[in-house]
């Protein structure tokens, strides 16, 4: 605002007569600094005589004395300068002139003497200007601001994003800025074609803290923001997947490449314990907020039937923002639900201007993927001879199998690689249509989406199609809706079973050899059962959310919100008698239908209080029920195999239930944001969460959360050092918690579905399940984080950089309990002192590598995470706990051990140290002459023998599990916890094209290669069993081999101990020892997209607003240590087992239309 | 117009916020709702028929307890070496075959080494005992004192035959009579004697029959629920592991003339294991039904494990007879006269005799011969083991002609001459020897050898290998517990003496 030397408000007390003159002098300001106007139209003189006055004292007097107003800008003249007056009958001109310094100038319009700045440049020839303003993908940006540097020369672009000036300096530099993009500095010409490159500092972005929209800037959380334009067009079906590599302490995994199927997602490290380990409780999953609409996919899960990822219903071209909060500050105010850190989505809307029409198409395909490595035909049958006779002495060679032996036999002279007959090159197409438009009335969007990926399995394959309504009305000045409708169907054909593990039927360690003749049976016994299954998991996903916004008065703002998210999940199968052992057809159908409502009353209030101090306080209420239904029904005895539903069962082979749950969530909640100056930022957070999931006594939790933010480059010390952009500091510590995934936690149920005893319903309590016990002392897991901080941008936001350090504790952990057997309860899952500590630290680094006018741009992502997992205290005084996971695959179990001080989930293994070349080189006990034994002494050692640590030097190398013994010779050996995650990506733009390479990376992780324990497990049980088996070269894998012993027992280094398939078996190929411990760090490049955009003259002949085609390469190489075919694939027990999905490259083209 | 329009709005978002607010006080009820899918502690025991279900889920947990690892036959028969190991692990990993002379307990058999699922029936008896008292008459459709004292008194008895059970099995059971409400805080409990285990089960049986009464109000509960019959058999058989050989014989005596039981002919013996046989007095209803099935499966279930082609067709072979035993046992030749020859075996001539008390087979699939389940109830007492306990305590008491008049009873009906006794000891080996011949592969012998001390005595033929006097000293005819997985639940737990001293 302009200081004015007279009272301007109460000369002019109507408000429009004051925008008129503030528009009025800011047209005359911008034509005096264009036109360097003349004031030699000032006639009139002066009179004052006085010492040491201040200027507007002066200003003042020429007002009385001419009635010409002198206006200033505050920031620019300070007025209480004083001077000495000593003016007689002077010149206006000359009084003006005397007044201020030489760098001032001013200009004069009627009655009105405007001071400004005087510009350098000299008077040169002005041009006329015209020109649009685009975006990154060649759109019009409407409203950007266009000025002219060091004048107050301004105009705006149209909704094409077109302007003009007029008038202007041949010299002059345009400056061009508009919300989220880099502000760029261009020397004016006659034609301009301006684009605009995002900006590479997020701290203008709105973020979501709880239920706050705060600029980023303001924020005092660890908050990181995906924009949707980084994740858009990848062939994925969930964005998890896209995420991958692209946030600082998010681990996503995708340890399977089937369609549709949810992967690991877990923010600043795991904290799940269990010790009945399966993949599906492995891991800690966040709490996603999509649309406003609070969404726990651990609940979703346990009530589900199809083990389809519900993430994937979301079009990922739909979202417009991915926001992922990780300390307390940012997800205390989820209170019992933060603990695992929040993820926001947030979709798409209008943006103002005439409505878009987009439509968006891609396909391609994913190619069949590289099959595990396979002798075959003659090369096999060479192998396996050599091997037996080498490996197995005169016995395996007077008793070879016929299937080797026999060459000429027509069924065994073949070479099939089995494998490849189940795999298949796959398409995958995705269609996106959506309208948008926006006045300032109303914002709406609407968009529809098919997505359709066959997977590279037969029979898989994931069908998404879904619609989005987003609309926003302002029904009167004060009062807003919103109201957004969502609906997915998902069909997803997960083949043989909905388990990653029984996907396909030869995977893993059990292919067949190669030389069995295959036959049109041989071909349908594997197919068939493909082909004849009918497996359909579908889920329909509706999203309702309406939102009605009342200001109530100027800063205090009342919002109610109410939403409905349901989620309809079908598993219908059917199998027909020829794929059953005993001959009969089974079909079943398990449906369940979720429903969550939430409702919200928020009432909040912001002001400004003087001119430095902004707070804002939030205050609501929330309230949320879950409720499922589901219906199971299952039939065996079919009555005919073209009936492939549950029809015409005899009752005695029919079962069905059905089953209703209910939680609920009340809650209070406020949110406290105080700042001085918009640079010391306080923020307090406290919510109150009343859960039917615990006890009577402890139904009540607490969780606030304290933190500040101090914005350092607000400093007057340090604005001055031109690199530094912005630069933030900010602490947080606080509380949350996580609640238990069974509804009835604190209730004893009594269990009437065991059977019957002589026709009566057996009614028990559970003395089997983790409830059977009411548990009225059930309450939270409370997690305590502390987060600090720092967000500096540098070189004018070209780089920008965030770091925190985090240390999060998880305690009072729910633990499954053994209890007293004479109670008959055998097992509680309460609250214990169990605690889990996740720390590190999270660096993330964008780079703008070339100036913003540059032509061609380069930026770069760079970011790492590096998360320490620690066991901090345990039950019964941290008593040592052994549990054991049993591979999916073989039945073959790997012993893990949790331990104060000790990763989750370490494993505990005899340790492996290569192989024995002598007998010399084998121990014996001094005490009785024995020589080391294996396997409880049954076995001593010999030449070809492993070495394994005898760790608790008893002289005989066993696990000891069945002497009770708990510990035997294992020791905690490896670590399938990823220390360090990250991900490198990097984006070219050059005129109207772009380039964009995303990667991914996990370093310092183990993992098992238990595929190859299996296989060679198999062969040792007896030469058929390794004739019957598919093999790999043979003499790649380094078997230890006595003549190569024998030549150089003193530096021969076998990497296996001797495989003899009729020699002993000791379970030396079981994984309970390191022997197949392998480095499972990686790097991934996942993506490469290429795209071109149509330029302007294509885009007017074909009366389109933009044309864009793209090329994407998803999942191109892996730079990786491990022997697996790949590394990721690798389960969250860090086992690669081989039966799970290979994840395929997908090759896919596009293009995107508007208009 | 415009400011009464503001007005109604702010009305309107008046009504709207007191509804929420009003709402969400009434959602406080919901914070406290509890499951509609399952009855619990606080609704579950209200109803006679809830009663029933939670006795049937006694019985059902007693049948779980001594089927699961075929638990029943591994304790009573295997380890007195009636079954060969054909092609069985646990069989194998336990018997003198690869002479391990159960003096190790493979670790995947649970149940050998884990009483738990035994406790699980007792405290299920315990809580019918502490809650069906409470149930209002006005709750029970019978009439309610008969059919409480029913409830009670058959609570009472599947107690007692768990604690009987556990005692013979483990020994020195830990006892507990009251229904936990606090598992998660109950106390450590020692372990008591074996003398207290027995008079905790002689406790239980005379509550139990003085509740009961004798026959069955209902056919379908023949020998299936427990009666006074039942009540007083089982209290025979504790006296005769307390020595009490007096009222041994009273308790039997009680059983035989006021029982209501009565032999099956000799031509019929089959008949006992199908189900509520008049000569049964408790057993364990495992018939098929089709829509309630309680069958054991033909492949899997705890008697296919005796079963294989062509008795279960395609069923390979599990445990074989052992032929050296049935041929000490059994006079197995051509002439033999001994009907049980015919009725126990399959295939004696054959490489791999099997044994058929349990064969009735039922396929679900008759035509294609697929789904089989085993028909049979599991019998744990019968009148025929009543009558040589009679026989057995007579003669513990010097009356040599009582027990030869029910020792005579049972092998008449087996086809056999009267036995002539040479000496008194000649007379309780032979009644010993009658009982392995009739309850062959009923859970019953090796507990019978243990309790008479005939398992190491050098003059007895049958007594079993590997069970040396030192070894029956120290108790070593006990199985031993599981310390690793149990004493964390219980500090005050100590292991059987002779597995302690055995390093386990």
């Amino acid at each position: 605002m302009y200081k004015n030397s007279t009272n301007f408000m109460s000369r002019h007390s109507s408000c429009i007569k004051k925008i008129l003159n503030v528009m009025k002098l800011t047209i005359l300001l911008l034509i005096a600094s264009m036109l360097q106007l003349s004031a030699a139209t000032l006639a009139q003189n002066i009179t004052m005589n006085k010492k040491n006055v201040q200027l507007n004292v002066v200003f003042k007097t020429i007002r009385k004395q001419t009635g010409y107003n002198v206006l200033w800008k505050p920031d620019i003249l300070d007025a209480s300068v004083r001077i000495d007056a000593n003016f007689n009958n002077t010149p206006l001109e000359e009084v003006i002139k005397a007044c201020l310094e030489e760098k001032f100038t001013y200009a004069v319009d009627e009655k009105t003497i405007l001071i400004t700045r005087k510009t350098t440049q000299d008077i040169l020839a002005a041009i006329d200007v015209q020109g649009v303003v685009l975006d990154e993908s060649g759109k019009g940006i409407p409203g950007a601001t266009l000025k002219i540097k060091g004048t107050a020369s301004v105009t705006t672009s149209d909704v094409n994003g077109r302007f003009a000036l007029k008038g202007v300096s041949e010299n002059a530099i345009l400056v061009i800025s508009f919300i989220g993009y880099t502000t760029q500095e261009i020397k004016v010409s006659s034609k301009m074609t301006i684009n605009l490159v995002p900006k590479l500092s997020g701290l203008n972005d709105v973020v979501v803290v709880g239920y706050h929209d705060v600029k980023q800037r303001l924020t005092t959380a660890a908050i990181t923001v995906i924009s949707g334009k980084d994740i858009e067009n990848l062939p994925a079906p969930s964005f998890a997947t896209a995420l991958q590599g692209k946030v600082t302490g998010v681990n996503i995994q995708n340890f399977s490449g089937q369609p549709g199927v949810r992967n690991t997602f877990t923010v600043r490290g795991n904290s799940a314990l269990s010790t009945n380990l399966s993949e599906a409780n492995a891991l800690s999953t966040p709490l996603f907020i999509i649309d406003g609409v609070p969404t726990s996919i651990t609940d979703l899960g346990n009530y589900d039937n199809t083990q389809t990822d519900v993430l994937a219903g979301i079009n990922i071209n739909d979202i417009e923002s991915i926001q992922i909060a990780k300390d307390a500050a940012a997800t205390a105010i989820w209170g019992s639900r933060g603990a695992n850190g929040v993820v926001t989505i947030i979709t798409k809307k209008a943006k103002k201007g005439k409505p878009q029409v987009t439509l968006n198409v891609y396909g391609g395909f994913s190619a069949q993927p590289k099959l595990q490595e396979t002798a075959t035909g003659s090369f096999e049958r060479e192998q396996k001879l050599n091997f037996l006779t080498t490996q197995g002495g005169v016995h395996a060679i007077s008793s070879l199998p016929q299937m080797l032996t026999d060459s000429l036999n027509p069924a065994f002279n073949n070479a099939t690689n089995w494998q490849g007959m189940l795999y298949r090159k796959a398409y995958l197409r995705n269609v996106d249509l959506s309208v948008a438009g926006a006045t300032d009335a109303l914002n709406y969007r609407f968009s529809l989406n098919n997505y359709d990926e066959n997977g590279v399995l037969q029979a898989t394959g994931f069908k998404r199609y879904s619609f989005r309504s987003n609309i926003q009305y302002q029904i009167s000045p004060k009062l807003s809706t919103e109201v957004n409708i969502s609906l997915s169907r998902i069909d997803r054909q997960p083949g043989l079973g909905n388990d990653p593990h029984s996907i396909n039927p030869l995977s893993g360690f059990n292919q067949p050899s190669s030389f069995y003749y295959v036959n049109d049976n041989d071909i349908s016994r594997y197919k068939g059962e493909y082909n004849q299954l009918r497996n359909l998991d579908r889920n329909d996903l509706l999203t309702g959310f309406i939102g009605l916004h009342y200001q109530i008065l100027p800063g205090l703002n009342y919002k109610v919100e109410g939403s409905v998210n349901t989620n309809s999940s079908d598993n219908q199968f059917s199998s027909p008698s020829n794929l059953s052992a005993q001959g009969i057809a089974t079909s079943y159908d398990n449906s369940s239908n979720f429903v969550s409502a939430n409702i919200n009353n928020v009432l909040s209030y912001t002001k400004k209080i003087g001119t430095n101090n902004n707070i804002n306080v939030l205050i609501l209420q929330n309230f949320q029920r879950d409720v499922v239904n589901s219906t199971n029904i299952y039939g065996d005895n079919v009555p005919n195999d073209n009936i492939k539903v549950v029809q015409g069962v005899p009752q005695s082979s029919l079962r069905a239930s059905t089953d209703y749950q209910a939680a609920s969530l009340l809650s209070y909640a406020t949110q406290v944001h105080y700042d001085y100056k918009e640079k010391y930022l306080f923020d307090v957070t406290m919510r109150a969460d009343a859960s039917s999931r615990f006890g009577a006594n402890h139904k009540w939790g607490y969780f606030p959360a304290v933190s500040v933010g101090y914005i350092l480059s607000d400093e007057e010390y340090l604005k001055s050092i031109s690199w530094i952009s912005t630069l933030k500091l900010r602490a947080s510590y606080g509380v949350n918690g996580d609640q238990p995934s069974d509804f009835y936690a604190p209730y004893n149920g009594y269990n009437l579905t065991q059977g019957y005893y002589n026709g009566v319903a057996m009614g028990t309590p559970n003395f089997n399940t983790g409830n059977g016990v009411t548990d009225k002392n059930l309450t939270w897991e409370p997690t305590k984080q502390l987060d600090i901080g720092f967000d500096g941008s540098f070189l004018n936001n070209r780089i920008y950089f965030t770091f925190d350090y985090y240390n999060k504790i998880q305690s009072n952990k729910y633990y499954t309990f053994p209890l007293a057997f004479y109670t008959g309860y055998t097992q509680q899952t309460s609250n214990s002192g169990l605690s889990v500590g996740n720390s590190g630290i999270e660096v993330n680094i964008d780079t703008h590598n070339l100036s913003p006018t540059s032509k061609l741009q380069w930026t770069t992502n760079f970011n790492f995470s590096y998360n320490r997992n620690k066991i901090l205290s345990l039950p019964n005084g941290n008593r040592t706990i052994y549990a054991s996971y049993n591979d999916n695959n073989s039945g073959l179990s790997v012993n893990y051990i949790f331990q104060v001080g000790k990763p989750l989930y370490i494993l505990n293994q005899m340790v492996y140290q290569g192989v024995y070349n002598s007998q010399s080189q084998v121990s014996v006990n001094p005490y009785t002459g024995q020589v080391l034994t294996y396997f409880k002494g049954y076995y001593p050692v010999k030449p070809g023998y492993p070495i394994w640590k005898d760790a608790n030097g008893d002289y005989d190398v066993w696990t000891d599990e069945d002497k009770g013994n708990a510990q035997g010779d294992l020791l905690p050996m490896a670590n399938p916890n990823p220390a360090i995650t990250g991900g490198f990506n990097n984006n070219f733009s050059y005129k109207n094209f772009s380039l964009g390479i995303g990667a991914t990376f996990t370093l310092k992780r183990d993992i098992i290669n238990s595929l190859q324990a299996n296989q060679f497990t198999n062969w040792t049980n007896g030469q058929y069993s390794f004739t019957n088996s598919g093999i790999p070269d043979l003499s790649k894998i380094g078997f230890w081999n006595p003549t190569q012993a024998g030549q150089n027992p003193g530096g021969y280094n076998a990497k296996f101990p001797a495989l003899n398939p009729n020699g002993s078996n000791f379970y030396q190929f079981f994984p309970f020892s390191t022997m197949f411990n392998e480095n499972g760090a990686y790097f991934r490049i996942t993506n490469i997209s290429l795209g071109y955009k149509l330029s302007k003259k294509y885009l007017d002949a074909l009366k389109i607003t933009s044309c864009r085609f793209y090329a994407v390469l998803e999942n191109v190489y892996i730079f990786q240590k491990a022997s697996v075919p790949d590394a990721e694939q690798v389960n969250p027990f860090g086992i690669y087992d081989g039966a799970t999905y290979p994840i395929p490259k997908k090759f896919t083209l596009g293009v995107n239309v508007q208009f | 117009m415009k400011l009464q329009m503001k007005n109604s709005i702010n009305n309107y978002f008046l009504i709207i916020f007191l509804c929420s607010v009003g709402l969400l006080t009434s959602c406080k009820k919901y914070i406290n709702e509890g499951p509609i899918d399952t009855p619990t502690d606080g609704n579950f025991w209200t109803t006679e028929r809830a009663a029933q279900s939670g006795l049937a889920g006694a019985y059902g947990l007693l049948r779980t307890s001594l089927t699961s690892d075929k638990a029943y036959f591994i304790f009573g028969d295997a380890t007195a070496n009636e079954f060969s190991n054909y092609n069985d692990w646990t069989l194998g990993t336990l018997s003198p075959t690869n002479l391990w002379n159960f003096n190790y307990v493979p670790y995947n058999e649970s149940v050998l080494h884990n009483w738990t699922s035994f406790y699980q029936v007792i405290s299920q008896c315990n809580l019918i005992l502490s809650k069906v008292p409470a149930i209002p008459a006005a709750n029970f459709t019978d009439d309610p004192v008969t059919t409480r004292n029913q409830i009670l008194g058959e609570a009472y008895f599947i107690r007692a035959y768990c604690y009987y059970y556990i005692t013979q099995v483990w020994g020195q059971p830990v006892i507990v009579t009251q229904g936990y409400t606090d598992p998660i805080n109950a106390k450590p409990i020692a372990r008591s004697s074996d003398a207290d285990g027995f008079n905790q089960v002689v406790s239980d049986l005379k509550k139990s029959a003085g509740l009961l009464k004798y026959g069955y109000s209902d056919a379908s509960k023949v020998a299936v629920q427990a009666n006074k019959g039942s009540a007083f058999a089982l209290l025979s058989k504790v006296y005769m592991w307390q020595k009490q050989y007096s009222l041994a014989s009273a308790a039997a005596d009680s059983v035989i003339q006021n029982g209501q039981y009565t032999l099956e002919a000799g031509s019929s013996l089959g008949n006992i294991y199908k189900g509520n046989d008049p000569e049964s007095i408790f057993e364990m209803n495992m018939r098929y039904s089709p829509n309630q099935n309680e069958a054991q499966d033909g492949f899997g279930g705890a008697f296919a494990v005796f079963l294989a082609d062509p008795l279960v067709a395609g069923k390979s072979a599990g445990w074989l007879a052992n032929k050296d035993l049935v041929n000490n046992l059994y006079d197995t030749t051509s002439t033999s006269k001994d009907i049980r020859v015919k009725s126990t075996f399959y295939g004696l001539q054959t490489t791999s005799p099997l044994m058929a008390k349990y064969a009735n087979v039922i396929y679900q699939n008759p035509a294609q011969k697929t789904l089989p389940f085993v028909s049979n109830n599991m019998v744990l007492l019968r009148l025929a083991d009543i009558l040589l306990i009679k026989a057995e305590a007579a003669a513990n008491l010097g009356e040599q002609g009582t027990a030869l008049t029910y020792l005579n009873q049972v092998r008449q009906r087996a086809g056999l001459d009267p036995y002539v006794p040479e000496s008194a000891s000649d007379l309780l080996y032979t009644i010993m020897d009658e009982r392995g011949r009739e309850l062959f592969g009923e859970g019953q012998w090796y507990f019978d050898l243990v309790r008479s001390g005939l398992i190491d005595d050098p003059n007895y033929y049958n007594s079993i290998e590997g069970y040396l006097p030192t070894r029956i000293d120290h108790k070593g005819y006990q199985w031993p517990l599981d310390l690793r997985a149990l004493l964390p639940q219980d500090p005050l737990l100590t292991q059987n003496p002779w597995w302690a001293q055995a390093g386990q």
